[in-house]
């Protein structure tokens, strides 16, 4: 907020919500479109996929079949960054519960290019989880997310920036990460797989 | 941290604290001297080796998803074009207006209230400016010239502007700790705002004159967005810059004058810091008489901003005949952490001689038996033979007696009695005001924790039953999180929206507090707009009188038509806040005026609006209430709305409002006088179903015992139940309340758990109303932190509740357990603010009292 003006000043509206202050690149608020979204998530998704179920082309129907379903309900979502991945993970989870020994047919495509190291998988689906826990978390707190560990500004920059005080950025950051740790541990995931 | 300590040595656990300066040492934030024994630390304790381990690895994972990837993938070329084409068909207008209507309408709302909000800084900017004028005419005369044509312009405002800027200069003189530029600039912000507000709506041709702009001002003029351009309120209260100090008595005594000083009406201020200060004191004081000269309005709020508590040293009162001044038999030791004398009575429960005769015992035992009639909580009571009624300090007398002898707090064996029995009252000023106390870094009064009006604070999602059922129920269990071998089952039951109550009439009798503590902006800007809400829902059909009350009440307007109550905001304007406040006369007015103006066929309600504590007349909240439920019997109904979180007295309101069956809320800043104020409001003045009360009745062969978690003042004794002269709380329509069960279920019994009652008028009809059903034993209650979302929810604000209140159980109560359900639920509600402000609750009680 400014102080008092004087002649010649013009007034000037002051950022009257967090949402005004220039967000980093990765926390984006609930994207335009359907398609927008996509593109953003296109590759985060197929790789979320790929993690679970270590098969491209599975990994690729899931996708396009989870954006046919929030297609139809897109009016409705809150948050759909947030939707598309936990659908996802939910398609690719029972994709594995009701077909846990299907086998692609074509066995050569598969192990030349589908197959990757079991352990890259796993990292896939972990990365996955995150950017879905991520995805459900208030904006300001993805926000504060980015800026430590995306843009790894100190927390005394991030202070400056949100405006929150030192010690409850870092406060907040601790929780977030334990509760993301949480989310993953719940998830099934060992965060310390490394 | 004692728990977490033990638990070091048994499960390899580390405490919160050390887990926050691990995470801020990964971050690469630790202190250069930290480093090494953190270092150390690891090494020597597996458990924090591990820790560390694993928030590195979430720390790598999260650098990774925050990224983008190294190697992006794609979906096969002809997928991709046939997925685009299906999601892109969406993208055209006329699908468009089908499937993302709801999202579009989402953003254009967003999009116009943004440049509304710009519209309107642009405004108050301009007013900023032209207000001050006046002040900088003696400094800036060159200045003020240019601007002339403006203040002409502006002539209208001139009294406002004067009154503003006395305020300013007073507030100049009571703040010396603010800096001068950092007060101007908080005058400068409030002010633009209220007189906006008032020329908007009370002088709107002068207004058009004014300024260009004006129209876009008033077409704006939701409250709710200016607020955002107010400071918060409480940076405006002269208390803020005492940094009083607890311990010494003559700082305190200094500070207290000083805000005493900010009122009009002053009270001799000798004896209160006294009590205040050392709140054990509070039995010596009574039983000497000092509190004659206590003064309840400087008390009202936290004065001192120490941050060491004031811990009492337990004590107790034993005796087993009554020895003249004391009239209880025995008292619950207390531990109370910055109370304000305010409201005395969880630990120490207090009842006067007067109370006694009200509620028509002869002793403490009668009084206790006396269950309906009296006000609840806890077994233990302390009474005062206190000569006169009208010499105890209205907070200490914050009367609690408990149903029949039992402790509300603890369980009660389903095989002596198997019946439980409550008013099913709704609302969520306890929540709000325990909000604003941790926001302020400070832990809430316990006794002004109500944990009903905790987990009744949400909306749940509960089915709405047809209007053939009359009211739905639901009911979930899971595992108890705290407690062994309990389970936490919710019961929540809904009324359906119904347009039908809104035919009836209204007789309304406003009593409106003007006493001198009203004249803060905040408090008047909030009060006008709790009274624009009030008018706006207000019918041709409808009467309303207003009544103006300081040291006395006054008569405003009589039976005004409810489509001509605009001119109530005219009143309102010009009626000045000064002197004290005299409740009781007040009530006694209004109850009068509402008698006099009462309609069988209508709903008659008196609604009080006030800041603070009431300091003249007989201000003992039992025998207000006695006032309210007096009324209640006549079929006039008792509504409250507390103005501001920081000086309202909640044990008066509370008990108002409960023995007149009414509505308690708060409206602490203009903004929150909002739709959601505007439903609770309306809901209030046209109820669904009224005196619901709801019973259940366990099964011994099933339940070994239980305990109805909060509702501790609205036990009923089970005869209660279909005895329809016993006044019980109101549902509005469409309107879900919610109990919470803590349940013994025994695995080796037999049968149900038993069956809830629920009893009601409906309003629609004017039939009683009773359905029963079922509440089934569920072998396989899930685990807390797997239960469904609206059971973690309701669990969890329990918890907290019980956790401020400092009972039996919040011992038990251990917040890092409850982290990953708070994540959880942070997620789950990513979009209900109430759910984040209970995570941020949590958060501040952890950060408050680490564990």
């Amino acid at each position: 907020m400014e102080p008092l003006m004087f002649e010649g000043e013009q007034p000037r509206p002051s950022p009257a919500s967090i949402s005004e202050v220039p967000r980093p690149e990765g926390a984006q608020p609930r994207p335009r479109s359907i398609v927008a979204l996509f593109q953003s998530e296109e590759s985060a998704l197929l790789h979320f996929a790929l993690g679970i179920v270590g098969q491209r082309a599975v990994a690729e129907e899931l996708v396009q079949e989870g954006f046919l379903r929030l297609q139809k309900v897109w009016g409705q979502v809150d948050n759909p960054r947030g939707w598309i991945y936990r659908s996802i993970r939910n398609l690719a989870l029972n994709h594995l519960r009701d077909r846990p020994r299907e086998t692609p047919l074509d066995e050569e495509r598969a192990s030349a290019e589908e197959s990757l190291p079991r352990d890259l998988l796993g990292r896939s689906e972990a990365v996955g989880t995150v950017r879905m826990l991520l995805a459900e978390m208030p904006e300001e707190d993805r926000n504060l997310i980015t800026l430590k560990y995306h843009e790894n500004l100190k927390y005394q920059e991030i202070s400056r920036r949100t405006g929150l005080s030192v010690g409850n950025v870092g406060f907040r950051l601790h929780h977030l990460l334990k509760g993301l740790l949480d989310g993953l541990q719940r998830a099934g995931i060992e965060g310390s797989q490394g | 941290m004692n728990y977490d300590e033990k638990d070091s040595e048994t499960k390899g656990k580390i405490s919160a604290e050390l887990e926050a300066r691990i995470v801020a040492w990964i971050s690469g934030e630790a202190p250069a001297g930290e480093v090494a024994e953190l270092e150390r630390l690891t090494a020597e304790n597996p458990g924090v080796a591990a820790f560390k381990k694993q928030i590195e690895a979430t720390r790598k994972l999260v650098e990774e998803a925050v990224s983008p990837d190294p190697v992006p993938l794609r979906l096969s070329s002809e997928r991709r074009t046939e997925l685009l084409r299906a999601l892109g068909r969406q993208e055209g207008p006329a699908a468009d207006a089908v499937a993302s209507l709801a999202a579009l309408r989402r953003r254009q709302r967003i999009e116009h209230q943004w440049f509304l909000a710009a519209a309107a800084c642009l405004v108050l900017g301009l007013f900023v400016s032209a207000m001050f004028i006046p002040s900088f005419q003696r400094v800036h005369s060159a200045s003020a010239q240019k601007r002339a044509p403006y203040v002409m312009g502006m002539e209208v405002r001139q009294e406002k502007l004067q009154k503003a800027e006395r305020l300013a200069r007073e507030e100049k003189n009571e703040s010396a700790t603010y800096s001068g530029e950092g007060r101007d600039r908080e005058v400068v912000i409030q002010m633009p705002a209220l007189a906006a507000d008032e020329v908007a709506e009370a002088n709107p041709p002068q207004a058009d004159q004014a300024a260009p702009e004006e129209p876009v001002a008033r077409g704006y003029g939701s409250p709710r967005m200016e607020a955002k351009l107010l400071p918060a309120p409480t940076a405006f209260s002269p208390q803020l810059t005492l940094s009083a100090v607890a311990g010494n008595k003559k700082e305190f005594d200094e500070s207290i004058q000083r805000r005493a000083a900010g009122y009009v009406e002053r009270f001799g201020t000798a004896a209160a810091p006294e009590s205040a200060g050392h709140g054990g004191v509070v039995a010596g004081s009574l039983a000497t008489g000092e509190e004659a000269s206590l003064s309840p309005a400087p008390m009202n709020a936290p004065e001192s901003r120490s941050e060491a508590p004031i811990v009492l040293s337990p004590f107790s009162v034993d005796a087993t005949e009554d020895k003249g001044s004391y009239r209880a038999n025995s008292t619950l030791a207390g531990t109370r952490v910055r109370t304000d004398l305010k409201s005395v009575s969880s630990g120490i429960n207090v009842v006067s001689a007067q109370f006694l005769k009200d509620a028509g015992a002869k002793n403490a035992q009668d009084l206790l038996s006396d269950t309906p009639k009296t006000e609840g909580a806890g077994p233990n009571v302390m009474l005062f033979g206190t000569g006169s009624p009208g010499e105890v300090p209205p907070s200490a007398v914050a009367a609690a007696l408990a149903p029949a002898g039992a402790s509300t707090q603890e369980e009660t064996s389903a095989s002596r009695e198997p019946v439980s029995t409550f008013s099913l009252h709704v609302s969520d000023v306890s929540f709000r005001l325990a909000q604003e106390a941790l926001a302020r870094g400070e832990l809430p009064d316990p006794a002004g924790i109500r944990p009903e009006e905790f987990y009744n604070a949400f909306s749940y999602g509960d089915p709405e039953p047809s209007m053939e059922e009359k009211i739905s129920c639901r009911t979930e269990q899971s595992a108890d999180p705290v407690m062994q071998q309990r389970n936490l089952v919710r019961i929540a039951m809904r009324v359906p929206a119904t347009g039908r109550g809104a035919a009836e009439p209204l007789r309304l009798t406003v009593l409106l507090d003007t006493s001198g503590s009203m004249e803060r902006e905040d408090r008047a800007a909030a009060v006008q707009s709790a009274m624009k809400v009030l008018v706006s829902l207000l019918g041709p059909a409808d009467r309303v009188t207003l009544i103006g009350f300081a040291r006395r009440p006054r008569l405003l307007a009589d039976r005004l038509p409810g489509d001509q109550a605009g001119r109530l905001l005219e009143i309102l304007a010009h009626t000045p806040a000064e002197g004290g406040t005299n409740l009781e006369e007040a009530i006694k007015l209004g109850r009068e005026v509402a008698l006099r103006q009462y309609l069988a066929q209508a709903q008659n309600r008196v609604v009080l609006l006030t800041d603070g504590a009431a300091n003249l007349g007989d201000a003992d909240p039992a025998h207000l209430a006695t006032l309210a439920e007096a009324m209640r019997q006549q079929g006039i109904a008792f509504d409250a709305c507390g103005v501001g979180t920081d000086g309202i007295d909640d044990s008066v309101l509370e008990a108002l409002t409960r023995k007149g069956s009414g509505r308690y809320y708060v409206v602490d800043t203009p903004e929150s006088a909002n739709a959601g104020f505007a439903r609770q409001l309306a809901g209030a003045f046209h109820p669904a179903a009224e005196n619901v009360k709801v019973q259940v009745r366990f099964n011994p062969a099933r339940v070994g015992a239980y305990r109805l978690i909060g509702f501790e003042h609205h036990r009923l004794s089970k005869e209660d139940f279909r005895n329809d002269k016993v006044a019980a709380a109101a549902l509005a329509g469409g309107e879900a309340a919610v109990a919470l069960y803590d349940v013994e279920v025994l695995p080796q019994g037999d049968g149900e758990l038993g069956e809830v009652y629920v009893r009601f008028r409906d309003t629609a009809g004017g039939a009683m109303v009773e359905r029963s059903w079922t509440l089934a034993y569920d072998a396989h209650a899930p685990a807390f932190d797997r239960a469904s979302p609206s059971m973690q929810l309701a669990g969890t604000a329990a918890l907290l509740a019980e956790k401020l209140q400092g009972g039996p159980r919040a011992g038990a109560i251990h917040l890092a357990q409850l982290a990953p359900v708070v994540n959880a639920l942070r997620g789950r509600y990513a979009h209900e603010a109430r759910v984040q402000e209970l995570a941020a609750m949590y958060e501040q009680m952890r950060r408050i009292r680490p564990e």
